[in-house]
């Protein structure tokens, strides 16, 4: 191996790639638009928040009950106002929903009776607003388990398992599928394009005609590749953890997290190299690798989970090396573990391979004609 | 510079090159002297690119042989590579990166380091005019200015032969007499040179010796002086109207001491041989007494020295461009 060629050619097609508008350009706006089309999608599930009204200001049953709806996730900043405000906000439409705790409401409790909540409830959207109607029996539940209303009154238990220890928001679940899709994008397009770019400038006699020997040449472009995937995916996950997006990891998940990016941007990188020597056209190798980015994402389970996609998907999935990209950064960055993530990081590591076993021979023809 | 034993810088013997059952190149034999400047030419298609790419050691001849420095191209293309400094028609340079940064970069690949290759990064810009330039991007460049980096990068790691391809293409005419001027220094520092080049002016000016390449096949190799010769020592070129383009070619043809007459519209293109300036002297009224005795009106004559134009059109029958 000739370290110091393949550190130059590496140098070289880095230097390039960040001078060149074009390619930063298709490398980082596909997963940009995605990423807003997620955060729209996000906030139109969402969006606004619940107002509590506590007309039983002195109680203590009702303070705890406003408490908890008030802390309650699925209620976005709850805000308590007065009745008055909440029916003028709910009219307005700048309320979801308007739960009233009425009066009397603790000592009804106390006394064994069966206070009457009144839950509004704005279903203009039947996703969001089942959401909310599920949110009054968690509410009521948590109530019942915090004390306030003495011996729990009801005979049935639920305990809850997860599959994760973490819950996870959705614009971050969907975050890491667009850092995944960006990685491999910038994989795919960066040694791509460097190749291409070698014929159509003609540079490629400079390589060849140089001492460096073909495979160097290839590895060159590849870890051009492989680095500029880094650094792309890097940067929009640090910005996501900044954001609040995707909780921070500790040391060993994020060492993790990066083995797992680099060992995706080495398939993108092979199947870029793959691309660049066999369709050796700029404009080819944009329109390719962005349509491919765009299905490995959406079959590795980008914009839902897997386990809700039709079975054949599902069993097309796990053909795509992304779905253990996207599993192993989900469950090191989201969920905060790292059960089966040397799994998916060792059949990244044999896509990877096979790309590359692929890549090399199909340039290393395309250099020697 | 390394003393080197060998005599020809490229030695090429019986090469030929098949692209299925087209012949590229058949049966070349020619060779490049140490610190000589050798031309290529001929027109699209002749076959000069093939040639340079089995020289180059970028493809395999059919068969024959090529030496450069008496190694073989493609068996020993690391030692060969080394001496070997490349000008492609393209420049092929890193259009996104600096001058500076474009000559880093080859220096790198020939395992140039440190202040080795910050002192030859430095010489190849102060080469190429271009230290006030150093840190701009190349796409920012003139053609001239592109052209020259090319050479200095292609001298940077100080080969002994330079293969150049169309090195003034596009270029004005300032940067064109730079590059004529890069191209006899490497000869005054010993190096060879191979140009391919469809100017036949330029062709004339530098080159020792030129080969002329139609159909992949050589036709003619010799000093610009000696294939000019082989044209007609004179030439008498008349413009001239009120007569027939044919029957002046007739006339002519037959007198003593024309070589050939070649007419096109009203221009009358007359090459003569082997007669000295005294002799040409008494030919030329002669021949204006033929075309004027045909009733033509001459409007414009010289007597010159034939040109390298006329060498290759009177071989090849079109010209370079064609």
């Amino acid at each position: 191996m000739q370290f110091q060629t393949f550190r130059a050619i590496v140098k070289k097609d880095l230097a390039t790639w960040w001078r060149s508008p074009a390619i930063l350009a298709v490398t980082v706006f596909p997963a940009l638009i995605l990423m807003l089309v997620l955060i729209l999608q996000a906030a139109a599930v969402t969006g606004s928040p619940v107002a509590i009204v506590n007309q039983d200001s002195g109680g203590q049953a009702a303070a705890t009950l406003q408490h908890i709806a008030q802390n309650y996730d699925g209620f976005y900043r709850a805000q308590v106002m007065t009745k008055t405000e909440a029916e003028k906000d709910y009219q307005k439409l700048t309320v979801a929903g308007v739960l009233i705790i009425p009066k009397g409401f603790s000592a009804e409790i106390a006394h064994n009776q069966r206070p009457t909540l009144t839950w509004q409830v704005r279903n203009f959207n039947n996703d969001s607003a089942n959401d909310l109607r599920r949110a009054l029996p968690d509410i009521l539940t948590t109530f019942l388990k915090s004390g306030a209303i003495g011996k729990n009154p009801m005979h049935i238990q639920v305990q809850e398992h997860d599959l994760h220890a973490k819950d996870a928001s959705f614009v971050g679940f969907n975050m890491i599928a667009v850092v995944v899709m960006l990685v491999l994008q910038a994989g795919i397009v960066n040694s791509g394009l460097a190749a291409v770019r070698e014929w159509e400038t003609g540079s490629v006699k400079e390589l060849l005609m140089s001492p460096a020997w073909p495979l160097t040449m290839i590895l060159g472009k590849v870890g051009a590749g492989v680095a500029a995937s880094d650094i792309t995916g890097g940067i929009a996950l640090i910005a996501a953890i900044a954001a609040g997006i995707v909780p921070a990891p500790g040391v060993g998940l994020a060492l993790w997290a990066f083995v797992i990016m680099t060992l995706t941007a080495i398939v993108g990188s092979g199947i870029g190299v793959l691309l660049g020597a066999a369709l050796r056209a700029t404009e080819r190798v944009s329109g390719l690798s962005i349509s491919l980015s765009f299905y490995l994402f959406f079959l590795a389970g980008g914009i839902t989970d897997i386990a809700y996609l039709p079975r054949w998907l599902q069993a097309v999935s796990s053909y795509v090396p992304n779905t253990y990209a996207l599993g192993a950064l989900r469950q090191t960055l989201l969920y905060g573990s790292d059960a089966g993530v040397a799994l998916d990081a060792g059949v990244l590591a044999v896509a990877g391979a096979i790309a590359l076993v692929i890549g090399i021979p199909v340039m290393r023809r395309g250099l020697s004609h | 510079m390394t003393t080197l034993k060998m005599d020809y810088a490229v030695e090429v013997q019986h090469l030929c090159k098949d692209f299925g059952s087209f012949h590229a190149v058949s049966d070349l034999n020619f060779r490049i002297a140490r610190g000589e400047i050798f031309g290529l030419l001929g027109p699209n298609g002749s076959g000069k690119t093939t040639t340079l790419n089995m020289i180059s050691g970028l493809s395999d001849p059919t068969s024959g042989m090529v030496r450069v420095f008496g190694m073989n191209p493609r068996k020993q293309a690391m030692s060969v590579r080394r001496m070997l400094g490349v000008v492609p028609q393209e420049t092929a340079l890193y259009e996104e990166l600096t001058a500076q940064r474009n000559l880093a970069f080859h220096a790198e690949l020939f395992g140039y380091r440190g202040r080795q290759k910050s002192e030859r990064v430095e010489a190849m810009l102060a080469l190429a005019q271009l230290q006030d330039r150093a840190k701009s991007r190349v796409k920012t460049f003139s053609g001239g200015m592109k052209r020259r980096l090319s050479i200095g990068r292609a001298l940077l790691h100080d080969p002994w032969l330079v293969y150049l391809d169309e090195p003034t293409l596009g270029v004005d005419v300032q940067s064109r007499n730079v590059i004529w001027d890069y191209i006899l220094r490497m000869k005054q520092e010993g190096k060879s040179v191979l140009l391919t080049t469809n100017y036949l002016e330029e062709a004339n000016a530098l080159c020792d010796r030129i080969g002329i390449l139609d159909k992949g096949q050589l036709i003619a190799e010799d000093t610009p002086t000696a294939l000019k010769a082989r044209f007609g020592s004179s030439v008498l070129a008349l413009e001239v109207s009120c007569v027939s383009s044919d029957d002046v070619r007739n006339r002519l043809q037959r007198i003593t001491g024309v070589q050939s007459v070649e007419t096109s519209d009203n221009r009358i293109i007359i090459s003569l041989s082997g007669i000295s300036d005294g002799a040409a002297g008494a030919l030329v009224p002669r021949l204006l007494g033929e075309v004027t005795g045909l009733g033509g009106l001459i409007r414009n004559m010289a007597l010159r020295e034939p040109s390298l134009d006329e060498v290759f059109l009177s071989l090849t029958g079109k010209g370079v461009r064609d």
